[in-house]
């Protein structure tokens, strides 16, 4: 079900790099717990509606009023790169100057 | 200061408002068992010494002046690690925020801050909140405070071992698929996960947005309802939070006569002999104050399970996005920017978060995505439909918190499945939104404690309290604490 080369793709869509035996052993992992989720496929779900969340009582949007946040430095003091306020990111394209 | 431990926060929030009592003595004594539980237990991953004793002068020099102090005023309380606080380190009990220090305070600590409570630390946790035993935390795992040979539950198992070890009176945690309710369970504590949309989410990691509310963790039912008073109500920040006043704590005193109580036959029938039996001399207790008992069901609750880590996984993969070695805590260098999202990450995500990133990453994935995740959406509304029909005969559902008592250390940790499963009688109430608590009921014949769990409709956590003070007087297990902690 979850072969080796579907199992890098996954890694890649999210953004993960396994060494061997760690990839081994999750995809056996995931193999089961995959398997033992399909027992959703014994429910009769036809004109069920999908529940996205459990929410009941009114939740309205505050006012679109500018307030008081985060200073600038504050907002971007957690980034492992920063300075004067911006955040440093690695290059994006191979050979590209950061 | 003999038996300042075990002292309620209405007791020491009344010792601080007549004077007999300092603030500062308070969060000293707590301090001083903070640290010297701290090796054995591994409950706290930081400790605030100074802040606690600057807010506790502080409260003191206010009452000197003659000020009126809020409700919890002196209480020393511990925050489970995934809720920010401003100029204080909150790791996620991961490795990938192990530096981070936010800039902001999360809405319910906020609020805690302003009643008067005095932080003591941060409580470990299972990383980023998944796990049922605290055994997936990077700062190493939590020791149940009854037998530490075995596990305290999770995800917030340092905050539920740390009340029930006496370290403070109250503990924030997070609950998304039981970790409130389940460590409260296996450590002889009250946990509540409240109706979803009780307590505002701001600034609580996010770990499964449609699922996750901060909840509090008490030794009794009586302090659980004003901590619930303190955080709760409406939030500008949280567009989740539902517009509606905080928690009256005083709604939570009425009597248990005329009470529905309904039995949760499917969570009974799944959990151990000496678990149920310990439950269904709680629903005696209950039928003996004047509460009617009835069998209930939940038709859908064998899918729960599977539905939940299909919702929960698929909601992580997306929110964990976030930690990208850019915007937050740890990076590890890997050339360009892609290299660098996936260097950091597989070195910052323990192998529990890898699983379960990986596994939302399929079911949200082209081709995968109707036969899991939109199933398991739809699911989740047969799971919710369950609870119309136990409630049209019921007021409260009964049932086990957690199918046994507590585990030995590393008994799951090689099989995720079987480690899932601790979940199994947590989950319906949070897939729904249900408030829930878990209240201890008896203890094994080994001496490890037992929860039941009661489940109310949507924002009738009155009735949970109602029912679980009944309980814990009944019951007579207020005053029964760990033994040979010191």
């Amino acid at each position: 079900m979850l072969d080796r080369e579907a199992f890098g793709k996954l890694q890649s869509l999210a953004k993960l790099r396994l060494d061997r035996e760690e990839a081994d052993l999750l995809r056996t992992q995931l193999e089961a717990i995959l398997h033992h989720m399909r027992r959703l496929d014994e429910l009769d779900l036809e004109g069920v509606p999908p529940m996205t969340h459990p929410a009941t009582a009114a939740t309205p949007l505050r006012p679109d009023e500018p307030s008081p946040g985060l200073t600038l430095e504050e907002a971007v003091g957690g980034a492992p790169d920063h300075e004067g306020g911006l955040v440093g990111v690695p290059r994006v394209l191979k050979g590209e100057p950061r | 200061m003999n038996g300042f431990p075990w002292w309620g926060a209405s007791a020491i929030r009344e010792a601080v408002g007549r004077g007999e009592v300092s603030c500062e003595e308070v969060a000293a004594a707590h301090l001083e068992r903070v640290e010297s539980l701290g090796p054995r237990l591994n409950a706290v991953l930081t400790v605030t010494r100074d802040e606690a004793l600057g807010a506790a002068r502080r409260w003191d020099a206010a009452r000197a002046r003659g000020e009126d102090l809020p409700p919890l005023a002196g209480v020393p309380v511990l925050v489970k690690d995934n809720l920010c606080t401003r100029g204080v380190r909150t790791t996620c009990g991961s490795r990938i925020l192990e530096r981070y220090v936010p800039p902001y305070d999360a809405t319910a600590w906020a609020r805690l801050a302003s009643a008067g409570a005095v932080l003591l630390g941060k409580a470990n946790l299972d990383e980023f909140a998944m796990g049922s035993s605290n055994e997936n935390s990077a700062f190493g795992p939590v020791a149940n405070p009854w037998d530490g040979t075995r596990v305290p539950g999770g995800s917030s198992g340092g905050s539920a071992a740390g009340v029930a070890s006496g370290m403070a009176p109250l503990a924030l945690g997070s609950d998304t698929g039981g970790s409130v309710r389940q460590p409260a369970a296996l450590c002889g504590a009250v946990g509540l996960k409240p109706t979803y949309g009780r307590v505002s989410r701001y600034g609580l990691v996010a770990f499964a947005s449609s699922l996750d509310q901060v909840g509090p963790i008490t030794r009794t039912v009586e302090d659980n309802a004003l901590l619930l008073a303190a955080i709760s109500g409406a939030d500008a920040r949280d567009a989740t939070c539902a517009a509606l006043a905080p928690f009256d704590p005083r709604d939570g005193l009425g009597d248990v006569r005329g009470l529905r109580v309904g039995l949760l036959k499917e969570h009974l029938d799944a959990c151990d002999a000496e678990v149920a039996d310990s439950v269904r001399r709680c629903a005696r207790a209950l039928e003996e104050g004047g509460a009617s008992l009835a069998e209930a069901s939940l038709p859908h609750a064998g899918y729960a399970l599977d539905t939940y880590y299909i919702l929960a996984d698929a909601e992580a993969s997306s929110n964990l996005a976030r930690f990208d070695g850019v915007r937050f805590g740890l990076r590890v260098e890997g050339g360009d920017l892609a290299g660098t999202y996936e260097a950091t990450r597989s070195r910052g995500f323990g192998p529990e978060v890898k699983r379960r990133i990986l596994l939302g990453t399929y079911v949200l994935s082209a081709g995968y995505y109707e036969a899991y995740y939109l199933r398991a959406q739809k699911a989740r509304t047969l799971c919710r439909r369950d609870f119309d029909g136990a409630f049209s005969g019921s007021d409260v559902l009964l049932g086990p918190t957690s199918p046994t008592a507590a585990f030995p250390v590393g008994a799951k940790v090689r099989d995720p499945l079987a480690m899932y499963l601790s979940d199994v009688c947590t989950i319906p109430a949070s897939l729904g939104g249900f408030p829930a608590l878990s209240v201890p009921c008896g203890f094994t014949g080994a001496g490890l404690p037992v929860g039941a769990q009661l489940v109310a409709p949507h924002y009738r956590e009155d009735l949970l309290y109602r029912a679980g003070r009944h309980c814990e007087r009944a019951m007579g297990l207020v005053d029964r604490h760990p033994e040979g902690l010191g």
